[in-house]
C-alpha cells in the first residue's frame, strides 16, 4: 500500500470511530441484538465490522450508554441492547453538536472558501 | 454448535478478562451462529463456518478489541520514569565503578585487570539492569494502582512557569535524588566510624580487612552531610534557591569534596603504597591524593559559582524590575 493510501485509512479510521458510536445509540430506541444492528447500519450505507461492533456495544453499556437483557425465548439466547436515559440524554447532546460540525466542516471545506 | 466455532471462540477466550469471559463468549456465540444462519441455508460447511470465521479475524484480535487500551507504563508517568532512569543510569554505573575498583585496590590480595576493570564493568552493568528493572517496576505499580502524579495533578497556571534558564528553580527530583544519596553515604561513614576505617565488608561484627582512618575526619563528612541535606530540604520548602542557600551549599559541597581527601584518598594510596614500594619513586604519584582532592574542590568551585552568579544577577533583575513596577502604579 502506498503512503497516501496508508494515511487516508488511519485518517478515516480516526474519523469514523465516533460517528460509529453516535450511529449506534441512533438505532438502539428499540431493543436490538448484535447481528441485526450490523445489518441495519450496513443497509443505510456504514459497513462495520463485527470486531469493531460487539466490543463498543460492551464499552457502552459498561459506560451506562446502553442497557442489555438476554432473550432466551428464541431459537438462541440473544443479547438484546437498547439505548439507556443517560444514553439518550447523549445522544441528543451528540446528535446536536454533529449537525454543528457538519455545517461547520461544510463552510471549511467549500472550494470557494479556500485562497 | 459448530464445532470449528466452538474451537475459534475458546481461542478468543483464552485471551479475554476471566471475569467477562462467559458472557463475552455467549455473546460471541449467539452472534456467529446468527450469522451463519443468515447466510447459509441449512447446515453450513465446514468451509462456509470457516469464511465467516476468517472474516471475524483472528481470536486474539478479536479479544483485544475487547479490552480498554491497557499501559504497563502509561504517557501520563512516562516522563517521569525517564527522567529517574536517567539519574540512575548516570549514578549508579558511577558508584558501583567505584566501589568494585575501591573494594580491589584495598584487597589484601594484588589488583588484577579482571578485578580492576572486567569485574567492575560487568558489577556496573548488572547494577543499571537491576535498577532499571526495579524502577519500571515501581512505575508499574504507580500505573496499575491509578495513583495521579501530584504536578500533573495540581491546577495548571501558566504565569506559574518557571522562567527559562532561572537559576533560582529547585528541581525536586535532583534534590530529593541529592538527599537520597547523601543519606546512603552517611550511613556508610557512620559504620566506618564505628569499625574504625575504610572496609566495603559491612558487617559490624566482622568487618574484614579496615584501612584506619580519623574518626574526627569521618564524624567531619558527615556533619557537612547532614548540613548540605538540611540546606537542600530548606530549599526545596522555599520552592527556590536563593544566593544565600547556594552560596551554603556551594561551600559545603567544595569543603565536603575536600574532607574527601582524608576518608577516602590518602589512606587508600597509602596503602596502595604500602603494598607497591616500587610506586614511590614515581614522579608525581605520590601526591596523586592532594591533587585528586584539589581538582576536585577546584572543579565543584566552578561548576557552582556559574550558578551563583547567574543567581547574584537573577537577584538584582528582579529587584529592580518590582522597583520599576512599583513606581508605575
Amino acid at each position: 500500500m502506498t503512503e497516501p493510501d496508508e494515511h487516508i485509512n488511519q485518517l478515516r479510521l480516526e474519523l469514523r470511530r465516533g460517528i460509529v458510536v453516535l450511529a449506534v445509540l441512533s438505532q438502539l430506541d428499540v431493543p436490538c441484538y448484535a447481528y441485526v444492528l450490523i445489518q441495519r447500519l450496513a443497509e443505510q450505507g456504514l459497513d462495520v465490522e463485527e470486531g469493531t461492533l460487539y466490543p463498543l456495544l460492551r464499552r457502552l453499556e459498561k459506560h451506562g450508554l446502553l442497557e442489555s437483557e438476554w432473550e432466551v425465548g428464541e431459537s438462541r439466547p440473544r443479547k438484546y441492547y437498547r439505548v439507556s436515559a443517560v444514553g439518550g440524554d447523549v445522544l441528543s447532546a451528540l446528535s446536536k453538536e454533529w449537525f454543528e460540525m457538519v455545517d461547520m466542516m461544510h463552510h471549511i471545506l467549500r472550494e470557494d472558501n479556500h485562497e | 454448535m459448530n464445532e470449528l466455532v466452538g474451537r475459534y471462540i475458546h481461542q478468543v477466550g483464552r485471551y479475554l478478562p476471566p471475569k467477562e469471559r462467559a458472557e463475552i463468549e455467549a455473546e460471541l456465540r449467539s452472534q456467529i451462529e446468527d450469522q451463519l444462519d443468515d447466510r447459509f441455508e441449512g447446515t453450513p460447511t465446514q468451509a462456509d463456518v470457516a469464511s465467516v470465521l476468517a472474516g471475524w479475524g483472528h481470536p486474539y484480535q478479536i479479544a483485544s478489541s475487547y479490552r480498554d487500551e491497557q499501559y504497563l507504563i502509561g504517557p501520563d508517568i512516562y516522563p517521569v520514569m525517564m527522567m529517574a532512569l536517567r539519574y540512575g543510569w548516570l549514578i549508579i554505573p558511577a558508584i558501583v565503578l567505584f566501589l568494585n575498583i575501591f573494594a580491589e585496590l584495598t584487597s589484601s590480595q594484588p589488583a588484577t585487570f579482571l578485578g580492576l576493570v572486567v569485574e567492575p564493568l560487568l558489577a556496573a552493568l548488572y547494577a543499571t539492569f537491576i535498577f532499571s528493572g526495579v524502577v519500571v517496576l515501581i512505575f508499574a505499580i504507580i500505573q496499575h494502582l491509578g495513583i495521579t502524579l501530584k504536578e500533573a495533578a495540581a491546577p495548571f497556571n501558566p504565569v506559574d512557569l518557571p522562567e527559562i534558564d532561572d537559576p533560582s528553580v529547585v528541581d525536586r527530583f535532583e534534590s530529593a535524588f541529592g538527599i537520597t544519596l547523601g543519606a546512603i553515604i552517611m550511613l556508610v561513614l557512620l559504620y566506618w566510624l564505628q569499625v574504625g576505617g575504610l572496609t566495603l565488608r559491612f558487617n559490624l561484627n566482622d568487618p574484614g580487612d579496615v584501612i584506619p582512618i580519623s574518626a574526627f575526619w569521618i564524624a567531619f563528612l558527615v556533619v557537612i552531610i547532614i548540613n548540605i541535606i538540611i540546606t537542600h530540604l530548606i530549599a526545596m520548602r522555599r520552592n527556590r534557591w536563593g544566593v544565600g542557600t547556594w552560596l551554603t551549599e556551594t561551600i559545603l559541597e567544595t569543603v565536603g569534596v575536600f574532607g574527601m581527601y582524608f576518608v577516602l584518598y590518602k589512606p587508600i594510596f597509602e596503602r596502595i603504597m604500602a603494598d607497591n614500594p616500587s610506586l614511590t619513586e614515581v614522579p608525581l604519584l605520590t601526591s596523586t591524593p592532594e591533587i585528586i582532592a584539589i581538582t576536585g574542590a577546584i572543579l565543584t568551585l566552578i561548576s557552582r559559582s556559574s550558578r551563583f552568579i547567574k543567581l547574584w544577577n537573577h537577584r538584582t533583575t528582579h529587584t529592580t524590575s518590582f522597583f520599576i513596577q512599583a513606581d508605575s502604579r
